[in-house]
């Protein structure tokens, strides 16, 4: 064994040094040799002056080329103090020096590195004997990580892999010990899978030697988290790599030694070895004098501080500090003493991304369970999903047993239609990716051992190997077990040898101890690193010889525990239970009986589903006894009496839900509070009635119980405790129990519907815009709030908002817009009301609308208070001001101030222009493609065609939830929101609430699907797109924009048309267009609910509509791309399709892209829309009914979605006159894209 | 020192030193191959300030010095850039901006988290009618919503 080879005479001084003083690291080396300002032909030298690439940066290099400045750096930092200085080498490895195509001399750069800082050395302790110095040779984290990809959309590939680590490392050790270096240094680690990998190759190296050198370990703290950038925190770092055995760990770089005392704190605490520290100076910084936040004295200040708190052994500095910084450190901390080393607990210590101690001799310490239903043999359905390629939903099923309390996954893929390693390989690199499964430690389960090599060489954590055996004899049991300790693993060993499986307590115990004594003895392993599994075997088989099994295994346990000192044991716990498959009561019995027992003998952890135990204390009396007779073999016939009585009980398991009526005991207006804010109508009337009886009037009810009810809603809204749609849903509540008043109250129905009125709200979605949810939202939260509202709807006219504003006094007027054109609408409204006198507020909201637009476009035509309102919850809070008598004018004020300063400033140049690049121009930077041999998909099919019958079943799949939860407010994206800390709860009643209507809407078949799609054959004529029958005449011509914004790279400025194949190519292309809807259907059974009162289920059944149509766009677009033929050999999942991976792009008008919503009108004429699905325009081109999706299919595989950007009045003249309309009229519909003031 | 470098540093209206020394600051401190030289002049030449040049030279070298891919660094600000519909003077702006708010809440964050809320800043709804100041959008955006990355 390599460990047990002695250190050189310099490890021995080293350690020596140690047990006497803080030892000194050196500074900064990239820092020092900035300050040469060398060149180009510095780094080149005579040797590489032909060199094909540039080597200026290549600081390594320097010990070939400039080894003069190397030695007086490296005497410089002796001279300053420095007890250690390290070698020129931090990317002196194949993979570090590709950058410059230096593979071939990486070696020697290390070898004369080496040798260049041994001669410093030598020079310095011959000045003076009394000094020691060492050299440590530094191996840097190379520039690719092991365990994270670099490519966002492939979490299982990787750039390197650990054997090309072991490589890199393995060359340059040996490079630096053939020249002389005292320690090894693997440091700024950022991924533990990259110095597992150095830690590997050094001991493959020391195999290779007769000696040792000390290796020191130095780990980077990237951020703020206090992890690694693999994310692992300091104690799970330690825990993977304290198997190396170091002399020292530590940490050094990114971060300043002010911030990295926490951590240094905590791994002063957590290692029993000796401890560094080399922070950086602070960050760079030119306006400083030092170019560095840190000054020496400040750097050492800090320093000197984690000396007299006990963190350190040796120390230095990083990026910035200097031989400055260094002899500072020396004065400060030269009397300082040196930490003592922590003498630590002897327990197992594992780790995922946070660690996990396992204390054997802790009597209150948990069970600990190993989540096995990510193990192709023990689970149906892990397997199925493998064997189908699905891992997405096999990372699931590894997330759930974590969720479900699993402290650790075994993971396993031995079957024989698999290729295990494979897939091995990507479930250990798609687990590192995420952080809820891989926090815990992977247990790699593999009867192979290649499966099982290749499982620890994607491991950044400490896991642990199930498992080895002395079934193949002794050798290839020392093998695997030397290897597994190289790896940093733990192991199960099983109680097999060459004879077979253990069976009863004296062979398990004899394998086991047998076992035992080589894995410490010879190898060398850490007892607190095994973990026997003396084999649980199958009782109640029917056989006699097997009755005394569990009570074998559990009696071995505890004197295998005796026997071998600090090892654990384990068990496949479902194996016990396997007589009686089918029986999930009996097997949960079973499982937690036998647990009870094994952990009171020192079971210490078993292989379990973690989703499947059963509490000792709940199992059934009578079950349990018949249950403890079987296990404990209390009688001959305890078996036949179990499966007589497991028969009787099969399928019983189920708990009865016990609801939650406390409440019902609570006062009067507890109850109707309670109601209300949970959304309960259950009681409602009842409740109701029990107040007009108390109170006498049913106005009273209103104004009093109901209404102090709606202020605790009020309050929770507006503190961010509750959300909009509970809001809605305590709307519902409280228009049911008002409904239930209205007989009573025939004279005050009409003028105090919603009692102690504070206003009438008339609101509107203006001409032209069908869009309402968010409307509907407003308008009940400021009924909830004793508004009188009246809701005019959609498409609304700017005499009829007048109209009714006159008739019912308005207090307030609302106008909602969600399309661009409606904030024309909103600008022409305000003017009329201002012509006609009004003086109210006017509330203005939707998507699109801005303080800022509100300020600048709509403000300075009407004198009242314009207010623009983006978030419903804020609208109770902004009426209420703008109605209080005393805060109204002072309120009005400051927004008209507020308004005019944003205006002034915007018009001074806050809205300043871009620079725009000459219409000319940015056409010759299209996007280039190779027309003459691009392959243009051929669909097999031209021409029109209607889908009348597509199922809502066959939509469904298509959905995505997240805008759906944005519609109300709630931010996160589907499905992380329903376990968001804030928003999971409400997120997650809200989906309930929309499956019970989605379900009863596909029941019913509410919703009409209806499609339209056209694809004609194509080409493009500068930036515009004809389309042409078969008589290859011209039916119609779109209109597309080019981007004019300046660039700051050369990239091209795209137009759709670029999509195309242009005319003059002579190639055939295609242009599809598209109109799906859900019909009108939709509103009809919105307002159902509406009619009922039931705001909620009708505002829920209009977003269900909204998410219907998307979907459904979705998948006449799939339809589409089939029909091209490049679609049928996708197979994306959901999370695929919402991130649009597939071929094509599908833009409306109206998108960034083609912002120009005139556009639409051509598509309409050349579908027929109107006729054949019954979808029409507006007159500002919005689409109705609203639950509709239109757009255009292109088919180029190189195109994507852009922003057009700001565009010129070169441009917009050319568009005016290709699209037949005015200058002016152009600039209207465009206006959010103009460069340009058109009013200058 | 190389002469493009000289040449931006002396066609500043002010501060030409200060200038010369910041850059030089950020080509020795940001290896060739996660800035070049053009991307630095870049970087310069939209910034109004040396100040605020070396704001995003900082952001620069902490990102190169934490991930092993460092050329994304600068790569990802244009990308953002070059999408949107501001230009790199107002990137550099806002992202100067954003830096002092988060000093002065002594908050951290990452290179790449700070250009995907200025991107959805940029990206919001209310935008898309009228191009308000990136400051004055972000400033906006961090009062209304605040910030968690």
């Amino acid at each position: 064994m390599s460990e047990l080879r002695p250190y050189k005479k310099s490890g021995n001084d080293l350690l020596k040094l140690l047990e006497e003083r803080i030892v000194f690291m050196d500074g900064a080396m990239g820092t020092m040799i900035q300050r040469y300002k060398l060149e180009e032909e510095d780094f080149r030298a005579e040797r590489f002056k032909a060199h094909e690439s540039s080597l200026k940066g290549n600081n390594d290099l320097l010990s070939l080329t400039r080894p003069d400045v190397i030695e007086a750096i490296h005497i410089e930092y002796l001279e300053a103090g420095s007890d250690i200085i390290e070698t020129n080498t931090f990317s002196a490895t194949k993979i570090g020096q590709a950058d410059y195509h230096l593979e071939s001399v990486a070696y020697e750069i290390n070898v004369e590195s080496a040798k260049i800082a041994k001669t410093a050395c030598e020079k310095v302790m011959a000045k003076d004997p009394s000094r020691q110095c060492f050299v440590a040779g530094a191996l840097g984290p190379t520039n690719k990580t092991a365990s994270m990809s670099p490519d966002v959309n492939n979490p299982a590939y990787r750039a390197v892999s650990f054997d090309d680590l072991v490589d890199n490392y393995y060359e340059q050790a040996k490079g630096l010990i053939e020249g002389g270096v005292d320690i090894l240094l693997p440091e700024t680690t950022f991924d533990t899978l990259n110095i597992k990998a150095a830690i590997f190759a050094i001991e493959k190296l020391f195999d290779e030697l007769d000696y040792r050198v000390p290796v020191m370990l130095s780990v980077t703290i990237t951020d703020a988290s206090g992890r690694t950038l693999s994310g692992q925190t300091i104690d799970a770092f330690w825990n993977s790599v304290r198997h190396a055995k170091p002399l020292s760990v530590g940490i050094n770089c990114a971060l300043g030694a002010e911030e990295m005392r926490p951590y240094m704190d905590r791994l002063s605490q957590i290692a029993d070895c000796y401890t560094s520290c080399y922070p950086n100076a602070g960050l760079p910084n030119p306006l400083s004098d030092t170019g560095y936040d840190e000054l020496p004295n400040d750097t050492a200040g800090f320093l000197e501080d984690y000396a007299e708190s006990g963190f350190l052994n040796l120390v230095g500095g990083c990026c910035g500090t200097t031989p400055a910084h260094i002899n500072a450190i020396r004065k400060f901390l030269e009397d300082k003493e040196p930490r003592v080393k922590p003498h630590l607990k002897e327990v197992m210590r594992l780790s995922g991304l946070e660690p996990l101690l396992i204390d054997r001799e802790d009597e209150n310490r948990p069970y600990y369970m190993v989540g096995e239903r990510t193990n192709v043999t023990g689970s149906p359905r892990f397997a199925k999903l493998i064997k189908n390629g699905d891992f997405d939903t096999a990372l699931e099923v590894a997330r759930q047993q974590v969720e479900n309390g699993a402290n650790i996954i075994d993971i396993n893929f031995d079957e024989g239609m698999l290729d295990s390693k494979a897939c091995m390989i990507k479930f250990m690199n798609l687990i590192a990716s995420e952080p809820e499964i891989c926090k815990v430690p992977i247990m790699i389960d593999s009867s192979k051992w290649e499966v099982i090599e290749e499982g620890l060489k994607c491991l950044q954590g400490k896991g642990i190997v199930n498992s080895i055996s002395l079934k193949e004899g002794e050798e290839k049991f020392i093998e695997h077990a030397q290897l597994i300790k190289r790896y940093g693993a733990a192991t199960v060993v099983m109680a097999f040898d060459e004879k077979g499986q253990a069976a009863d307590k004296a062979d398990k115990v004899r394998i086991c101890k047998r076992a035992y004594d080589i894995l410490v003895d010879k190898v060398g392993f850490d007892p607190r690193d095994i973990i026997f599994d003396p084999n649980i075997l199958t009782v109640a088989t029917g056989m006699d010889e097997h009755n005394n099994y569990a009570v074998d295994f559990i009696e071995a346990v505890k004197e295998i525990k005796e026997k071998c000192p600090g090892v654990l044991t384990s068990g496949g716990v479902s194996n016990v239970s396997f007589s009686f498959r089918g029986n999930n009561v009996v097997r949960e019995a079973i499982h937690s009986s036998f647990l009870y027992h094994a952990i009171k003998a020192g079971l210490d952890m078993g292989i379990v589903n973690a989703g499947m135990l059963t509490v000792y204390e709940d199992i059934e009396p009578t079950l349990l006894k018949l249950v403890e007779d079987v296990l404990l073999n209390r009688s001959t016939e305890a078996t036949e009496k179990l499966v007589e009585h497991a028969e009787k009980i099969k399928g019983t398991g189920k708990k009865r839900d016990v609801k939650d009526d406390k409440w019902r005991h609570g006062t009067l207006q507890d109850r109707m509070t309670h109601a209300l804010v949970k959304g309960i109508s259950t009681h409602i009337e009842e409740d109701t009635e029990e107040a007009r009886l108390e109170l006498g009037i049913p106005l009273n009810v209103i104004e009093g119980p109901l209404m102090e009810g709606m202020k605790v809603v009020g309050k929770l809204f507006g503190e961010g405790k509750m959300f909009l749609p509970q809001v809605v849903k305590s709307a519902r509540v409280m228009k049911q129990a008002v409904a239930y008043l209205d007989p009573f109250m025939e004279e005050e129905k009409k003028n105090n519907k919603n009692a102690r009125k504070q206003g009438t709200f008339v609101i509107a979605t203006v001409k032209g815009d069908v869009h309402d949810i968010g409307k509907n939202i407003v308008s009940v939260v400021l009924a909830c709030n004793g508004y009188e509202v009246i809701d005019l709807g959609v498409m609304v006219s700017c005499e009829e908002i007048i109209k009714k504003a006159k008739e019912h006094d308005a207090s307030i007027v609302g106008m909602s817009g969600l399309i661009t054109p409606s904030l024309d609408e909103i600008i022409h409204n305000s003017k009329e009301f201002q012509r006609l006198g009004f003086t109210c507020p006017i509330l203005v909201g939707g998507a699109t609308t801005s303080k800022a637009h509100t300020a600048i476009k709509i403000a300075p035509h009407y004198e009242g208070p314009i207010v623009q309102v983006g978030d419903a919850s804020l609208v109770v809070e902004v009426c209420s001001k703008l109605l209080n008598p005393a805060t109204v004018e002072q309120y009005t004020k400051e927004l008209k101030d507020k308004q005019l300063k944003v205006k002034e400033n915007w018009e001074a140049g806050d809205g300043a222009k871009t620079k725009l690049l000459d219409f000319s121009k940015a056409k010759d930077w299209k996007a280039l493609t190779d027309w003459k041999s691009i392959e243009i998909a051929k669909p097999d099919f031209i021409g029109t065609k209607v889908f009348n019958d597509i199922a809502l079943e066959e939509i469904l799949p298509y959905i995505d939830w997240s805008p759906f939860f944005w519609t109300w407010e709630l931010k996160g994206t589907y499905p992380k929101i329903l376990n968001n800390a804030k928003y999971g709860e409400q997120a997650t009643s809200l989906f309930e609430d929309a499956q019970v209507l989605l379900k009863k809407i596909l029941d019913e078949k509410r919703f009409s699907p209806k499609a339209i799609i056209s694809i004609h054959t194509a080409n493009s004529v500068g930036e515009d797109v004809e389309i042409y029958n078969e008589e290859n005449e011209v039916v119609e011509t779109f209109h597309f924009l080019r981007q004019q914004k300046d660039k700051t790279e050369h990239k091209p400025y795209m137009s759709l048309s670029d999509f195309i194949a242009p005319k003059e190519s002579n190639r055939t292309d295609y242009l599809g267009n598209f109109v799906v809807t859900m019909g009108y259907e939709v509103e009809t059974f919105a307002k159902i609910y509406q009619d009922r009162g039931d705001d909620y289920s009708s505002i829920l059944i209009k977003a269900l509509g909204d998410r219907f149509a998307e979907a459904f766009a979705e998948l006449m677009h799939k339809k589409v791309r089939d029909i091209f033929g490049y679609g049928k050999e996708e197979s994306f999942s959901n999370e695929e399709l919402i991130k649009e991976k597939y071929r094509g792009i599908r833009p409306a008008p109206g998108y960034p892209s083609c912002p120009d919503h005139t556009e639409k009108p051509l598509m309409w004429d050349v579908l027929n829309v109107e006729e054949a699905i019954g979808v029409s325009l507006t007159e500002n081109c919005a689409m109705n009914p609203p639950s509709s999706v239109s757009g255009q299919y292109f088919s180029h595989p190189k195109s994507k979605y852009f922003i057009l950007g700001p565009i010129g009045k070169d441009q917009v003249s050319d568009y005016a006159k290709r699209k037949g309309m005015t200058k002016k009229e152009v600039e209207r519909w465009l206006a959010p894209n103009l460069g340009y003031n058109p009013e200058a | 020192m190389s002469d493009l470098f000289k040449s931006i540093a002396h066609n500043k209206s002010d501060k030409n030193e200060l200038w010369l020394k910041c850059i030089a600051n950020a080509r020795s401190i940001i290896h060739a191959r996660d800035m070049s030289d053009q991307e630095i002049e870049k970087i310069a030449n939209a910034s109004s300030s040396p100040e605020d040049f070396n704001v995003i030279v900082r952001w620069i070298y902490t990102f190169t010095r934490e991930n092993p891919n460092g050329h994304q660094g600068i790569l990802s600000l244009f990308k953002n850039t070059d999408s949107s519909r501001y230009d790199l003077v107002e990137w550099i702006e806002a992202i100067n901006h954003f830096n002092s708010w988060l000093e002065e809440h002594e908050r951290k964050t990452d290179w790449i988290k700070l250009l995907g809320y200025l991107q959805c800043c940029g990206e919001s709804p209310e935008n898309v009618d009228i191009k308000h100041n990136f400051v004055s959008l972000l400033k906006n955006m961090l009062e209304t919503y605040g910030y968690e990355g």
